[in-house]
């Protein structure tokens, strides 16, 4: 608190001293025009231009919205006071000698058309009217209203096309993105993340799936370090990044300094988290009950035998609430302290924030530290130097969870008849560790630590005004570190425990250079020509520690903790062997060509071709080119009389993109050597088949779309229309294992994706009262083509019975069809391939039943404004695609012993009981062969769903003080506000929540199993408040 | 300025490309530079030993064993489950796995017979390793065909499917072979490996291995004379003899009578699918694989055969009881997969159903009674007929081969030989009674096996 203090004082004093500093020049010369410029709310608004042209003077507003400029006595002198994203306002005034003009309050109204509200493109910036591709525009405000660790969550129900799935409720998870669809199988089909210029990494598998997780390589950006984001959707936008474009780009664009005066902002957030639904699970004694129930209805008589040698009455005795065992309320906090300054030499910006983001798992938190530099340096009217870097430290306090452990356990096989403890009040561990998941956590420490630095540098050089060059080099550092220690106890194992410890590194360097040029033939003609060069590279390594007898390790045993906590283990075990895992390099040429005719006719060509280590000898090089043509309508004299239409644009591209997201290496023919070999003598074995002709993912896009402004931009809008053939698509397909091989990646598959996009914002009232509604809503097609021949079982990481089936979308669910429960006997009947009636079960009756795709998502956002409140109100919605819930069939299935028990949900007292029963479900039975199968794992489509849903995503009421009022608490701006999430959700699934990201094998699971759940922890439901303050 | 730049990016591209993108892999060899010295050809073969032991670390064993009749219901486990119910799915990944590894070694073996003759062996080594090569490769189609094949006999002519013969490294799709022609591509690479193989060769193949498996695949084939004359060859060898405990799965020795072994060490463990689903000897032991109580009942109840205490009755009474198997309750052990024991009782089966020298056929009962009660109480009297010495070596076969997978074979032989209609209760070549291949198998060529299990 000291410290805090002195600073305010430091502030203060510093304060005062730059306005002595005014004070003083403003004495010196006579002339002043001043006053205090305000936004649509009535605050001061910092940094907008105040510029007066006449005399080539002008200056910027403070923390207030104050500005003084110092100006020669003159009439009819014109004052501009510009600020992005707002109408430049101008005023006239006469100054006579010694005069000081006071212009008052001067509130400037956000721009109406925002034709020219600046674009990030790739590899440059262009003004929104100019832009003829399909990017939507994300300011910082929309991307911080959700209290996850990670910004991409908040994209969910804001940007038409982009369909967002939040991961579970499992600390520091990451969403699953998709836009306009998904043309990949086995590739990565998420979109490429660009940190201020620089592709990052963005594996989502570097730890697998180790405990039901997957790592969010963007958890370690910190959302408050962000200025806005672009999503570019076509291929007008994303062919500049060639074969990594045709999922979507999404540029990340960090904050740079503004306002002339040293501003700082301070702001906390502070909140909980809860399940939006808690699991119910059966009781000691109603399990109980229905195992009998089986036991009998299987016509065995006696008491049943119980698992982990438990007597009956041992059992009766024991009721555990394994779900309240695992879950609690989770606390969330999170503080951010961030300073800048820009002057015409430099500008800076710099922040440090600190997040503790427990999740409503016992034990589960995200923990991040972070900090960031961002600046610029104009060395002379020709160079100007940049710098870009951030730090950041984000540690992943892990449990087990889904098939893993932990709540999935709780909602599966640990049974209530389980003792947490021992009478001797050790943990009992007689049904082995996973069925006591309070054993697990308390015994059990893991810890994921992620070490990120992302820093980019760069030149810019103007030798003339039109040319600018300029010279970006970036890294991207991480090192993911796991921890895990466990005890012998939990494997039988006489040792004390392993302990585990995994460090990894990614180094991804990167580098470009581009000119751009400016070209005004006249005032009605001017091209814009761009041409770049860059490169990349990519490095991803595991370390280990040599053993003693020439071979690696990551584990040790007889280990008493992990390797953070005990310096012997560390100091015994150096990481002395670097194990490299993948190595790739992209080498690139792109140019861009853009043309204007008055303002009105647009047209732009792109190309790009890049070369990358990842595509095999005959396919060294892709070419990707786009053309895209722009119509601004409403400029016509024509359409000047259409009063109610005051802007119409017409755009249309047609292009081609690529998609890279494979391992590298994947054409060659490689080979092994173990070590450790056989028989203590090492081993040289095929490692992989050799596939000259592997290559990039190949999207046509075309793109059509309206953008229109109606009623003085009281309404605005967009239609787009897209269609995406997608050939040369990935399979990692299964080979027969005759072939001594598993795998082998081929370029075989053909997608279509075609949709359209709908958005409009309309500013219903704008007195003192606002109400601003944002509606969007997209509807993709999404259809597999051609999958080269293969059957639809080859393609590895199906694991969730979606597949990749000829005429039917990308993660189609697979099933055999569930008829009825027979009133006679309370057997399932199912549907053979004919679609005849049959108590067997069998996977060749499996046809296509659903699929996991929705038909349309969207979202609608409410903001009512009045005074200095704020109220907003998001619903979030998805209309069609089927959830597949994986576990139930477990939950409400067989209680097989030899099979594991599984607890049950209460959904199971709509089960059959006696003849002439009409049941949901069949009769509860110890054996499979009862429901048909010799597995109790029977997928049908019993346990699908209608996935539709609405939700009431995030509601917020903010208050901003008075400027007046602040400034007396030595304030320039303060905000207080309350934020909740997944408040209300409206759905037909009957599982427990129905935006499901789980967790995934890799990422071809990972593209056809959104929406199959297996015991995946719900989402979080929060409560927040929190305040900002700049001073 | 205009040159200045586009030099500058003339420049930058041509340096770059061709070498920036050629970035070979780290930590793996390249096609064209894996196999290049006598030592890569040396570790290539001892590649097909590593996953010959990964095969035989229990995950074969215990897929035969479950079919067989001497395991109780499996608990706990899904795959196994399906296995011992004998109705498996596609999907059923224990199995799909397990099928996979033979056909590793197959493609690492052709690879070797394929190159060996242009690598910079000796001579002799080149014979060896070719020997070693075929041998590998017959010993993996064999277990194959015994898997997820109706067995030899099953059809009259063998023209009955069989599983898919690989000799070329060329990954083609392709059909199923019949198992008549398995067997004689078995046979082919067995004999030849017999002439090619050394007497000595440490613990990898030598031309007893050779000989001890052409007995037991003749043996197999229900050709009693060459299955005669083959076991007479190993045994008449010298090379090997019998332990004088009952147990051959020792942890850091190879067993005397091992004449084909898998070695595992503490390091690698390979022996864990064995000990990871026997094991019974741990605090809160709940085996997978159990024993049946009929075997129990056959087998553990004669106390003065040091052999009823692999089998134990655990929880007896209780609605939990179980047979626990305690013949592997190690650590890790080195499995003989050919071993004297066995060849003994190849020989003494063919003698007595040949009807020929009886005598020596005895003794090899005897030999083993012997070991089994430390004394001769136990003995076949020299002068019992064929008929007794053929009741005893089978009664000997099931209690000494507990668990290695043998017995399920052993059934099918004697169905498909008329001498037995039905295991546990289902006709002997009911369609469950082979493995199902996993689902990946399945093109316009190859078939999967026949489903509906064995009801």
């Amino acid at each position: 608190m000291m410290n805090a203090y002195t600073r305010m004082g430091a502030k203060r004093a510093l304060r005062l001293c730059i306005w002595a500093l005014c004070s003083w020049t403003a004495a010196a010369q006579a002339q002043t025009i001043k006053g205090r410029v305000l936004d649509e709310t009535q605050l001061g608004l910092p940094g907008a231009s105040v510029v007066v042209a006449s005399q080539g003077t002008g200056g910027t507003t403070d923390n207030n919205g104050n500005f003084a400029i110092a100006v020669r006595p003159a009439d009819n002198i014109t004052v501009e006071i510009r600020s992005l994203g707002y109408t430049t306002q101008k005023r006239v005034v006469s100054v006579a000698k010694g005069q000081t003009v006071d212009l008052g309050s001067i509130s400037l109204k956000p721009e109406q058309s925002n034709l020219d509200e600046v674009v990030v493109v790739g590899y440059g910036v262009q003004r929104r009217r100019e832009v003829t591709g399909s990017i939507v525009k994300l300011d910082a405000k929309k991307l911080d209203d959700m209290p996850t660790p990670s910004f991409e969550s908040a994209i969910q129900g804001k940007a038409a096309g982009v369909q967002v799935i939040t991961g579970s409720g499992v600390a520091g998870s990451g969403s699953l993105i998709r836009v306009r669809g998904v043309a990949s199988v086995s590739s990565g089909g998420d979109p490429l993340y660009v940190v201020d210029g620089i592709p990052i990494t963005q594996d989502y598998f570097i730890t697998g799936n180790g405990g039901a997780f997957n790592n969010n390589p963007l958890a370690s950006l910190n959302p408050n370090d962000i200025e806005n984001i672009e999503i570019l959707k076509d291929a007008a936008s994303t062919s500049i990044y060639g074969s990594r474009g045709a999922n979507g780009v999404i540029l990340i664009t960090t904050k740079r300094g503004k306002g002339d005066k040293l501003s700082w902002n301070f702001s906390t957030r502070l909140g909980t988290s809860d399940p939006t639904k808690r699991p119910e699970m059966l009781n000691s004694a109603e399990w109980l009950q229905l195992y009998k129930e089986a036991w009998t209805n299987d016509g065995r008589v006696g008491t049943p035998e119980l698992p982990a040698n438990l007597t009956w009455e041992e059992a009766q005795a024991t009721n555990t609430d394994w779900v309240d065992q695992t879950i609690t309320t989770g606390f969330k906090q999170r503080y951010d302290l961030s300073v800048q300054k820009a002057t015409k030499k430099y500008n800076l910006y710099g922040g440090v924030s600190y997040d503790l983001n427990d999740s409503y798992l016992r034990g589960n938190s995200y923990e991040r530290l972070s900090g960031r530099v961002n600046g610029d340096y104009k060395l002379s009217e020709k160079l100007a130097i940049g710098l870009g870097s951030s730090l950041s430290r984000g540690r992943n306090n892990r449990v087990d969870n889904a098939w893993s452990g932990g709540l999935g356990a709780a909602m599966s096989t640990a049974l209530p008849i389980y003792p947490i403890y021992n009478p001797d009040g050790t943990f009992w561990l007689d049904a082995g560790a996973n069925n006591n998941p309070v054993a697990v956590r308390e015994l059990k420490t893991w810890r994921i630590q992620e070490l990120r630095s992302i820093t980019n540098a760069s030149v810019t050089y103007n030798p003339i005004k039109p040319l600018t060059i300029k010279a970006t080099g970036g890294y991207d550092y991480m090192n993911l570190t796991e921890d895990v220690f466990e005890p012998g106890t939990f494997s039988n194992q006489a040792t004390s425990g392993t302990s585990t410890r995994t460090p990894r590194h990614v180094r991804n360097w990167n580098a470009n250079l581009t000119a751009a040029y400016l070209h005004r033939l006249d005032s009605s003609n001017v091209l814009t020509y761009l041409v770049g060069t860059e490169t990349q590279s990519y490095y991803r390594f595991r370390e280990a520690f040599s053993t003693g007898n020439g071979t690696t390790s990551n584990s040790i045993q007889n280990a008493t903790g992990t390797f953070y906590e005990d310096d012997a283990i560390r100091n015994d075990n150096p990481f002395d062997t670097v194990i490299p895992e993948e190595r790739y390099t992209f080498a690139s040429w792109f140019g861009r060509v853009n043309y204007s005719y008055k303002d009105k006719y647009l047209a732009q060509l792109v190309v790009r071709a890049d070369g990358s280590s990842k595509f095999g000898p005959n396919k060294r090089i892709g070419f990707f080119p786009s053309i895209s043509a722009g119509w601004i309508m409403s400029e016509e004299g024509f359409m000047k009389s259409v009063e109610w239409l005051n802007y119409l644009k017409f755009k249309a591209s047609y292009g081609f993109t690529g998609n890279a997201a494979f391992p590298g290496d994947q054409w060659r023919g490689t080979w092994g050597r173990g070590t450790v070999g056989y028989n203590g003598s090492p081993i040289l074995y095929p490692t992989n088949y050799e596939n000259p002709n592997l290559q990039w993912e190949n999207s046509r896009v075309i793109d059509f779309g309206f953008e229109f402004g109606m009623f003085k931009d009281r309404v605005t809008g967009e239609i787009a229309y897209y269609d995406r053939f997608s050939d040369e698509i990935l399979l990692s397909i299964s080979v027969p294992r005759s072939t001594g091989f598993a795998n082998y990646w081929d370029n075989v598959a053909e997608i279509v994706n075609r949709g359209v996009e709908f958005n409009f914002k309309t500013r219903n009232l704008v007195g003192n009262l606002g109400w601003t509604t944002e509606f969007n809503i997209a509807s993709n097609y999404n259809e597999l083509l051609s999958i080269g021949g293969y059957s639809a079982d080859a393609v590895g990481g199906g694991t969730n019975d979606t597949r990749v089936i000829v005429g039917e979308p990308v993660g189609t669910n697979y099933l055999v069809r569930f008829s009825h429960v027979d009133p006679e006997n309370g057997r399932p009947v199912y549907l053979d391939i004919n679609g005849d009636p049959t108590y067997t079960w069998t996977p060749d009756d499996r046809v296509a039943v659903g699929n996991v795709l929705p038909d349309a998502v969207g979202g609608v956002n409410n903001t009512f404004t009045y005074g200095g409140f704020d109220f907003s109100f998001l619903f979030a919605f998805v209309i069609g695609g089927d959830i597949y819930d994986s576990s139930s069939k477990r939950q409400l299935g067989s209680m097989s012993l030899g099979d594991g028990l599984w607890n049950h949900t209460p959904h199971i007292y709509d089960r059959w009981q006696q003849p002439g029963d009409q049941s949901k479900y069949p009769k509860l039975t110890t054996l499979n062969s009862e429901l048909g199968s010799t597995t109790p794992w029977i997928n049908t489509n019993l346990w699908l769903h209608d996935g539709s849903y609405l939700r009431l995503r995030n509601v917020q009421l903010g208050y901003n003080f008075p400027t007046e009022q602040v400034n007396r608490w030595k304030l320039d701006r303060m905000r207080v506000y309350v934020v909740a999430t997944n408040l209300l959700t409206f759905t037909k699934y009957p599982g427990l929540d129905p935006e499901i990201a789980r967790d995934f094998e890799n990422a071809t699971d990972r593209n056809m199993s959104p929406n199959i759940t297996f015991l995946t922890a719900p989402q979080e439901r929060t409560f927040s408040i929190g305040v900002d303050l700049s001073f | 300025m205009k040159r200045i730049l586009f030099s500058l990016f003339a420049a930058l591209a041509l340096v770059s490309c061709e070498d920036f993108l050629d970035v070979p892999p780290q930590g793996v060899l390249l096609e064209d530079e894996a196999l290049e010295t006598a030592q890569d050809y040396e570790e290539l073969l001892n590649s097909c030993y590593d996953v010959t032991a990964n095969t035989y670390n229990g995950r074969l064993q215990n897929l035969f064993e479950l079919l067989g009749d001497h395991l109780a219901a499996p608990n706990n486990n899904s795959d196994y489950n399906e296995v011992y119910n004998r109705d498996m799915l596609f999907f059923n990944s224990t199995i799909g796995s397990t099928y996979g590894e033979p056909y590793i070694i197959i493609y690492r073996a052709n690879t070797l017979i394929e190159r060996v003759p242009s690598s910079p062996l000796s001579d002799d080594r080149k014979t060896s390793v070719s020997g070693e090569a075929h041998f590998l490769r017959g010993m993996a189609h064999f277990e194959l065909v015994r898997g997820w094949a109706q067995p030899f006999g099953f059809s009259p002519d063998n023209s009955h499917v069989g599983i898919q013969i690989k000799t070329s490294s060329e990954p083609v799709l392709g059909g199923r072979n019949t198992v008549a022609e398995v067997y004689s591509q078995v046979l082919s690479d067995l004999l030849r490996a017999e002439i090619e193989l050394p007497d000595n060769n440490g613990s990898y193949a030598t031309k007893s291995a050779a000989q001890a498996l052409l007995a037991k695949v003749y043996f197999q084939m229900n050709d009693y004379a060459k299955a005669a004359e083959y076991a007479n060859k190993v045994i008449n060898s010298g090379l090997y003899a019998l332990e004088d405990s009952t147990d051959r799965f020792l942890q850091n020795v190879v067993s005397s009578e091992a004449i084909f072994s898998t070695i595992s060490r503490f390091e690698d463990q390979r022996s864990g699918t064995l000990a990871g689903n026997y094991r019974s000897d741990l605090s809160n032991a709940n085996p997978t694989l159990r024993a049946s109580l009929e075997f129990y009942n056959t087998y553990g109840l004669d106390t003065s055969d040091l052999r009823s205490r692999w089998i134990e009755l655990r929880n007896a009474g209780q609605p939990n009881q179980y047979v626990a198997v305690t013949k592997f309750n190690k650590d890790y052990f080195n499995i003989p997969v050919l071993h004297l024991t066995d060849i003994k009782l190849i020989r003494a089966e063919s003698l007595a159903i040949l009807n020929q020298d009886l005598t020596t056929a005895i003794q090899d009962i005897n030999d083993l009674r012997e070991r089994a009660f430390g004394n001769s109480s136990r003995n076949l009297n020299s002068s019992v007929g064929a008929g007794t010495v053929l009741e005893a070596a089978r009664y000997e076969r099931r209690i000494e081969m507990l668990g290695e997978g043998d017995r399920v074979q052993d059934l099918k032989r004697l169905g498909a030989s008329g001498q037995i209609t039905e295991i546990r209760n289902s006709p002997w070549n009911c369609p469950g009674m082979v493995l199902q291949f996993p689902i990946s198998e399945q093109t316009d060529l190859f078939e999967l096996n026949e489903t509906g299990g064995c009801n």
